[in-house]
């Protein structure tokens, strides 16, 4: 019996000295170059409370975009907020069509492994029409290459028909 | 009103994509030995520690503050830590500024950390979306800036172009390359970076930092104690640290706000008018090559739109009239928690004259900035050679 006695061990190694440059007398620390690697994993689950924006994921379900009106400035807010940023009034719900035009784009040729979704995959921003600021999600369906997507092209929100794994997942947006 | 304070002693590690040879506390402890010693002073003189890092998912440790400070030789004494994503290195050197100039400390030990490699970035980093909004299709920092950058392209096009980020990207490894602490020192060209694999346009592999471990620290002392122990102490002469909307869509990501504003409120209280006149070098947390452009122009440095101009004709560069990041720069080491800390280090030390193969002449007055969270959160500290 030996290492083979922790579970978690992924390895024992040797390390170097990261400024042997800065010891030409020798290293400092050679009586402490043995090291080793352990393995922790955790899992844990939250429960996140989605407060005064919930109505907003609840209308995406009835294929509406919800954002919120300042009574005080006239500001539309897209992301909804129930308390306008600006002048601290609280909001009434609007609804807008849900079309808009690309106001910026980022392509990505790879995501991380645990994102369930197509590449080449765009990140967009989109200056949604009616409301006064941007609102980011990802651009789906432009067909066969990304070429088509360039700034200033119109959008439109798109609907969820499979069930998702988040409520943000219920729209998306596509080309109008 | 406010004590007089500088910082009178820097200490920073090697940056590496792993450091294999320390655990967490190592890490910082390296840095905070190295600026202790290098103010001249023993660990015993410092009366308070504050500690910056990022996000605990970061690290999977809880509590890093309690667990560090003991392992600065430094148990018993007050500990604060700072967390601001990107900025939480400026943060810890900021709050560690108020200790002293409040007349609370004379002395006080500012460290911050990162270590990438014991985590899993790709994942954490998604978790730092907010949990509403966009953590259902988030994928980390490279798409966020790149709509970013993309958004700043179109706004100044022509006068800006894709390419004007790669010279940032050339001219900052480069420089790296006189920096004994840099994780990436290399020669390359215009052409590497722009035919560099495509990550999330239009930034490519080139335009990207890397991820980094590393721990950066600094000593800030009063004035008094400030004269005895450095010959020529980095004077804290301005301050900025301002946040805005929590959302990235709120903000205006190509002309940030919290930038702008916070370069103000250090421009007003370091009495600059003409900030590129009046300072002599700026080192800029440029995450991704465009930033440099873009908090270029947010710092008034330049007019919106310039950016491109400023390093295409060499006015950035190393031998310029107004350099930016001699250190390389985030381009060349990330230890995100760190970050914002080794920016303020490496321009305190073009004031002090401690800079080495890095060192530029008669460095009167320096900037450093950082920003954090979805580019929310920005700070502005800016340096002077005489009180
Ligand atoms: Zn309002």
């Amino acid at each position: 019996m030996g290492l083979e006695l922790i579970n978690n061990l992924m390895d024992v190694f040797t390390a170097e000295d990261p400024m042997a440059f800065a010891h030409p007398d020798g290293d400092p620390w050679a009586d402490f170059r043995e090291g080793m690697r352990i393995e922790w994993k955790m899992d844990f689950t939250y429960k996140h409370v989605l407060g005064k924006y919930s109505k907003f994921f609840i209308e995406l379900t009835n294929h509406k975009f919800l954002a919120t009106e300042c009574p005080g400035c006239g500001k539309v807010w897209a992301i909804p907020r129930p308390l306008c940023a600006d002048c601290l009034t609280i909001t009434k719900w609007k609804e807008l069509p849900g079309t808009g035009t690309l106001e910026s784009f980022s392509i990505s040729q790879f995501v991380p492994s645990f994102m369930k979704v197509e590449v080449p995959y765009v990140l967009a921003l989109v200056k949604m029409d009616g409301a006064d600021t941007l609102f980011t999600h990802q651009l789906r369906n432009y067909g066969d290459s990304t070429d088509v997507v360039k700034m200033g092209m119109p959008v439109k929100v798109a609907y969820a028909t499979e069930p998702v794994d988040h409520p943000m997942l219920l729209m998306h947006f596509e080309p109008a | 009103m406010a004590r007089a304070a500088a910082v009178v002693g820097t200490g920073q590690t090697r940056y590496a994509n792993r450091r294999d040879d320390v655990n967490i506390p190592e890490l910082a402890r390296e840095a905070a030995s190295r600026a202790i010693e290098d103010a001249g002073i023993d660990p015993r003189d410092i009366e308070a520690v504050v500690i910056g890092s990022g996000p605990e998912v970061f690290e999977g440790v809880n509590r890093p503050d309690l667990w560090v400070g003991s392992a600065l030789g430094q148990a018993g004494r007050p500990v604060t830590r700072i967390q601001t994503g990107g900025t939480s290195g400026a943060g810890a050197t900021i709050a560690a500024f108020y200790h002293v100039a409040s007349g609370l400390h004379d002395v006080v030990l500012a460290v911050s950390y990162e270590k990438l490699s014991d985590g899993i970035p790709s994942y954490s980093f998604s978790t730092l979306s907010d949990p509403f909004w966009d953590r259902g299709f988030s994928s980390g920092a490279a798409p966020l800036v790149g709509l970013q950058s993309c958004q700043y392209l179109a706004r100044h096009a022509p006068k800006v172009r894709e390419d004007h980020g790669a010279m940032v990207a050339v001219k900052n490894r480069k420089n790296a390359m006189r920096n004994p602490y840099a994780q990436l020192q290399m020669e390359i060209t215009v052409d590497d970076v722009m035919n560099s694999s495509p990550v999330a346009s239009p930034i490519k592999a080139l335009d990207c930092c890397p991820l980094s471990d590393g721990a950066a620290a600094l000593v800030i002392a009063e004035e008094r104690r400030a004269k005895k122990m450095a010959s020529r102490p980095a004077w804290f002469a301005g301050l900025g640290a301002c946040s805005e909307s929590p959302y990235a869509p709120n903000i205006d990501m190509a002309y940030p706000e919290s930038c702008v504003r916070a370069a103000q409120l250090a421009y007003q209280m370091a009495w600059i008018y003409d900030p590129v006149r009046e300072l002599d070098v700026a080192e800029i947390f440029e995450a991704f090559s465009f930033q440099e452009l873009i908090w270029t122009e947010a710092l008034g440095l330049c007019n919106p739109g310039e950016g491109g101009r400023m390093v295409e004709s060499g006015v950035t560069a190393m031998e310029g009239e107004f350099p930016i990041n001699p250190s390389g720069g985030v381009l060349s080491a990330n230890p995100i928690g760190a970050s914002g800390m080794i920016r303020q280090i490496e321009a305190a030390m073009q004031v002090m004259g401690k800079a080495g193969a890095h060192q530029l002449p008669g460095v009167r007055k320096s900037l450093a900035h950082s920003w954090g969270g979805v580019v929310q959160f920005s700070t502005v500290t800016i340096f002077a050679g005489e009180l």
